[in-house]
């Protein structure tokens, strides 16, 4: 069974449809990238996991989108729960104006959770598993606003996980950091895929051939082809495909 | 679970607590204009006398009711014999020439030792006088009208003499006179000459704050402005009261200085900063594509601000006048002190004092009874003030409004 | 060509004067209040004192009680209500005509005439539900009036809360509603409480609502519970200088009076400046 599937899923913001029905599966514990020239509907259908679309306005989605083989989009499903067990770190590093522990603890405390010792616990061990820890342990109630680009975003990513989710989503995550924070970032999703499945939207050819293991590539909102990531980039099917990663267009 | 639960009906009720304090100010201004209007209104549906009088007449006396206008002409002596009833000569007796007509009647000595301590024989006494002089209108509290006389019912005030009535003078017994005209025509004419000065200063200010103040100057100006806004209209009135009024006195050689051009200066004053931070902002949306193709042609910054920055920020620059006018219009506190506060008909006479509406309602309701006419008709003034700002501020509103969706 | 340029010389020249010009004003509205009633200000029985001899001497000790009674009322009515309808304004209230008819009801309120709210307070307040001439009556009036200021500010601070900090916080699972009071409204509330402090300012300074529904012409003793008439700084000053039987003995009391209304309108600025620039550097907004 897919760790994530999505089954004929079609999406439309008022009129416009901004993604042709489409099939996939993700396996669990893996990277999977999507890469596409902007405005191909990446973060449309990175957004249909979590049901951040549900937000929008005039946003209409039909077909199925599986989590461990259920349909979330099912009326039974409460979009806030599923949300807890699928986490998103997004573009812009985006920490709330607290401190940094209370920013790890943020998703804790919602859930009704007020037993000190354990979301101490927790917050810690999300740190440590976005590797910041070492570099905050003795500043944690400083605010987080103080925290470079590349800090920010890790506490975001450990903002995401200290409610332990089983799948993280991340949209363009290192797209507003500088080399070095990027290169960080990237090693950190290559430890966090034992523990966790990861869909990551990126623009960058490089970053995606390094940390993922699929790759999907989509065009004007059709998925165009979806493979191991080594084929994509060095024997894609499709002639689409081959143009965009050599970068003769996009 | 359990803290779920808890959890979840704790936002439930606090979310509907929102909900419900979202429609607050809705309902607020229904309200507000509910007992407004009905207190107010009240006024056109009394009788045109004093609420504890009645009117009465000989009881052959054809007449049954007397509508406003009657009663005012025959108060005044425009008419002086009953058309219906043997052309027989008015003969009004009230509160203010009792004594004489007594007098002319015969009565000796002073009224309080014939007629007892509280006039309890007065009633007699014009029962015969009824029967001397049958054209005889009695305007007086009940128990002193005579058994035999006829009550007649006297017409109610009517909204257009409140209108249009030049005069107001609403203690005037036994019958008031609510003509709002001078206090209309006294905000008018106060805010006419506030306009004028606060055009002059509003917005060239709001211009060079958006176009040209250096970063370091406005740092500064805007808080300068913030603060004019901040500063209570009751200190303007007694600046107003200190400095203007022995000022104006002096300059143009008046018996007091209390005048409308004081009121208009502080006005314009109060109503500054609403016009300069609105005309502000309106300046501030034009947008910058605008501006550059403007300079790019060649055309010099002032130039690019008459042809362009002007034009496309007109209706926001009208809408903080409105805005301003608004306020100028409602101001109390300031016209009360300095303006002179008399109720009269000036025309254009800026160094005249007059009474605005909002003054006349601050000035008087102190000494209305409440119920009273006096009262209603305050009430009734406090509508028309609202009617006026409430115009000028919708359309200030929809100018507004109408710009945003613009861009 | 050079035309052009000295024309815009000129016309910028007299905006720049007409910008003194109202710089002026204000200077000269403070200087002149101070340099006369600092005199009063500066000396200790002017606080502490009630007034004296027909407010001829004394000092303005329970008009300062009761204009910040008046205040603390007011304000305190208002916030309960205006805080949330500006959340609702801002988060709840679905666009379309619902949305814009609050909106506009809104913006009535705060068109209406000060003295109108008098009206309004005397005869719902003190003649309707039997306050009478109350701290009570004059403090619910004045929070009527400063209602549609608190709710736009609070409106305006919650909308301009950044959406990405909205989005995070829902993608972590929060419900809206611990969105809004977990993260929207502790960052909003530097700048809800800015509001609050500037609609302070104009509740302690208004008078028109207050005539009818509490102002007391003269009363020493302080009021006792919300149902007592009390003074207030404001009508006091009103007092001082259009009705005292010997006016030049009352006008250093009139300017000291007024002095203290200034400096609590321009402390509470500075205050609210202070928080401005304070939570816009803290928080990067
Ligand atoms: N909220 C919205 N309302 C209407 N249309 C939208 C909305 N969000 C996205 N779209 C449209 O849907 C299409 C896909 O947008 P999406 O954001 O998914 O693209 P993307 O691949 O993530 O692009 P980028 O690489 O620039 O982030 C675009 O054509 C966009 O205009
Ligand atoms: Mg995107």
């Amino acid at each position: 069974m897919f760790k994530l599937e999505a089954k004929n899923v079609e999406v439309f913001y008022g009129e416009n449809r901004a993604l042709h029905p489409i099939q996939m599966g993700i396996e669990r514990n893996t990277v999977t990238a999507l890469i596409g020239p902007s405005g191909c509907g990446k973060s449309t259908f990175l957004r249909l996991f979590n049901r951040m679309n549900d937000l929008i306005d005039n946003c209409r989605i039909s077909g199925e989108v599986l989590l461990d083989g259920q349909n979330i989009y099912d009326n039974s499903i409460d979009p806030v729960d599923l949300r807890k067990k699928v986490g998103m770190v997004f573009q812009k590093p985006n920490p709330f104006p607290k401190s940094i522990f209370e920013n790890v603890a943020f998703g804790l405390r919602i859930n009704g959770i007020r037993d000190k010792k354990y979301i101490a616990e927790k917050v810690e061990k999300a740190l440590h598993l976005s590797a910041l820890w070492d570099e905050v342990k003795d500043t944690l109630n400083k605010s987080a606003i103080e925290l470079s680009g590349g800090q920010q975003q890790r506490l975001c990513i450990a903002r995401a996980l200290a409610v332990e989710p089983s799948v993280l989503l991340m949209d363009e995550p290192t797209s507003a950091l500088d080399p070095i924070s990027t290169a960080k970032i990237e090693q950190l999703i290559d430890q966090l895929k034992s523990e966790f499945t990861i869909v990551i939207v990126t623009h960058n050819m490089q970053q995606a051939g390094r940390v993922s293991n699929r790759t999907a590539f989509f065009h004007m909102g059709e998925l165009v082809e979806y493979d191991n990531t080594k084929n994509i980039f060095t024997n894609p099917a499709k002639e689409r495909t081959q143009r965009y990663v050599t970068g003769r267009f996009g | 679970m359990a803290r779920q639960a808890e959890q979840r009906f704790g936002s439930l009720f606090w979310q509907a607590f929102i909900k419900a304090c979202g429609y607050a100010s809705s309902v607020l201004v229904l309200i507000i204009v509910l007992f407004l209007f009905s207190e107010g209104m009240g006024l056109f549906s009394s009788p045109a006398i004093d609420r504890e009088l009645v009117a009465a007449v000989h009881p052959d006396n054809p007449i049954t009711e007397i509508d406003e206008e009657t009663l005012h002409a025959l108060l005044g002596e425009e008419i002086t014999t009953w058309a219906d009833f043997r052309s027989a000569k008015v003969e009004l007796v009230n509160v203010n020439n009792l004594e004489k007509k007594l007098k002319a009647y015969g009565l000796q000595g002073r009224p309080e030792d014939v007629l007892g301590q509280n006039f309890e024989r007065l009633p007699l006494l014009l029962d015969s006088m009824l029967t001397v002089h049958p054209g005889m209108l009695i305007i007086l509290q009940p128990h002193f009208v005579p058994q035999r006389a006829k009550q007649v019912n006297v017409g109610h005030i009517s909204l257009g003499r409140f209108l249009a009535g030049r005069t107001w003078d609403p203690t005037r017994s036994p019958s008031p006179l609510f003509g709002a005209l001078p206090l209309l025509w006294g905000t008018i004419l106060v805010t006419l000459g506030a306009l004028f000065f606060a055009l002059l200063l509003g917005p060239p200010v709001a211009m060079y704050m958006a176009e040209l103040a250096p970063k370091p100057i406005y740092r500064w100006l805007k808080p300068t402005v913030e603060l004019l806004a901040g500063i209570p209209s009751v200190v303007f009135g007694f600046i107003g009261l200190v400095v203007l009024v022995p000022n104006i006195q002096v300059v143009f050689g008046l018996d007091s200085g209390s005048t409308v051009l004081a009121g208009c200066m502080l006005l314009a004053v109060i109503a500054l900063p609403t016009i300069i931070s609105v005309s502000e902002d309106a300046i501030r949306a034009v947008p910058r594509t605008l501006k550059e193709a403007s300079l790019g042609m060649g055309a010099t910054h002032w130039q690019t601000m008459i042809r362009v920055i002007v034009p496309y920020s007109a209706p926001g620059i009208l809408a903080a006048i409105l805005l301003g006018v608004g306020r100028i219009v409602g101001e109390t506190m300031a016209v009360l002190m300095v303006t002179g506060n008399t109720p009269q008909m000036v025309g254009f006479d800026f160094l005249a004092s007059v009474r605005t509406m909002s003054a006349a309602i601050a000035a008087e309701m102190g000494e209305a009874p409440q119920g009273g006419l006096h009262y209603k008709s305050l009430f009734a003034v406090g509508c028309l003030l609202f009617l006026l700002t409430f115009i000028i501020n919708l359309v200030g509103e929809l100018l507004v409004a109408k710009k945003i969706k613009q861009r | 060509m050079k035309s052009h340029h000295l024309n815009q010389r000129i016309a910028f020249g007299v905006m720049k004067g007409l910008t003194l010009v109202v710089v002026a004003i204000l200077a000269f509205v403070i200087l002149y209040v101070v340099y006369h009633g600092i005199g009063s200000v500066l000396s200790w029985t002017f606080w502490t004192d009630v007034p004296r001899e027909s407010m001829t001497s004394g000092g303005v000790f329970p008009a300062i009680v009761g204009t910040l009674l008046l205040t603390l009322i007011s304000i305190t009515a208002a916030c309960l209500v205006a805080i949330p309808a500006g959340i609702f304004m801002a988060e709840y209230a679905p666009r379309g005509w619902l949305k814009t008819g609050i909106d506009i009801m809104t913006n009535n309120l705060a068109g209406i005439p000060s003295i109108v709210f008098g009206l309004f307070g005397m005869a719902v307040f003190v003649v309707g539900l039997g306050f009478g001439d109350s701290l009570l009556a004059g403090g619910l009036t004045l929070a009527i009036m400063v209602l549609p200021v608190i709710i736009r500010t609070t409106e305006q601070a919650v909308r301009d809360i950044p959406r990405d900090l909205r989005a995070a916080s829902i993608a972590i699972g929060a419900t809206r509603f611990q969105t809004i009071s977990r993260v929207v409204l502790p960052v909003a509330l530097p700048r809800i409480i800015t509001g609050i402090i500037l609609s302070i300012g104009r509740v302690a300074g208004e008078t028109a609502p207050i005539l009818f529904t509490v102002a007391a012409l003269y009363l020493p003793q302080l009021p006792h519970s919300l149902l007592d008439q009390a003074m207030a700084l404001p009508y006091h000053l009103y007092i001082l200088s259009v009705s005292s039987p010997e006016p030049d003995k009352s006008l250093p009391l009139a300017f000291g009076t007024a002095l203290i209304l200034l400096i609590l309108v321009l402390g509470l600025n500075l205050v609210a400046n202070f928080i401005r620039n304070y939570y816009k550097k803290k928080f990067k907004l």
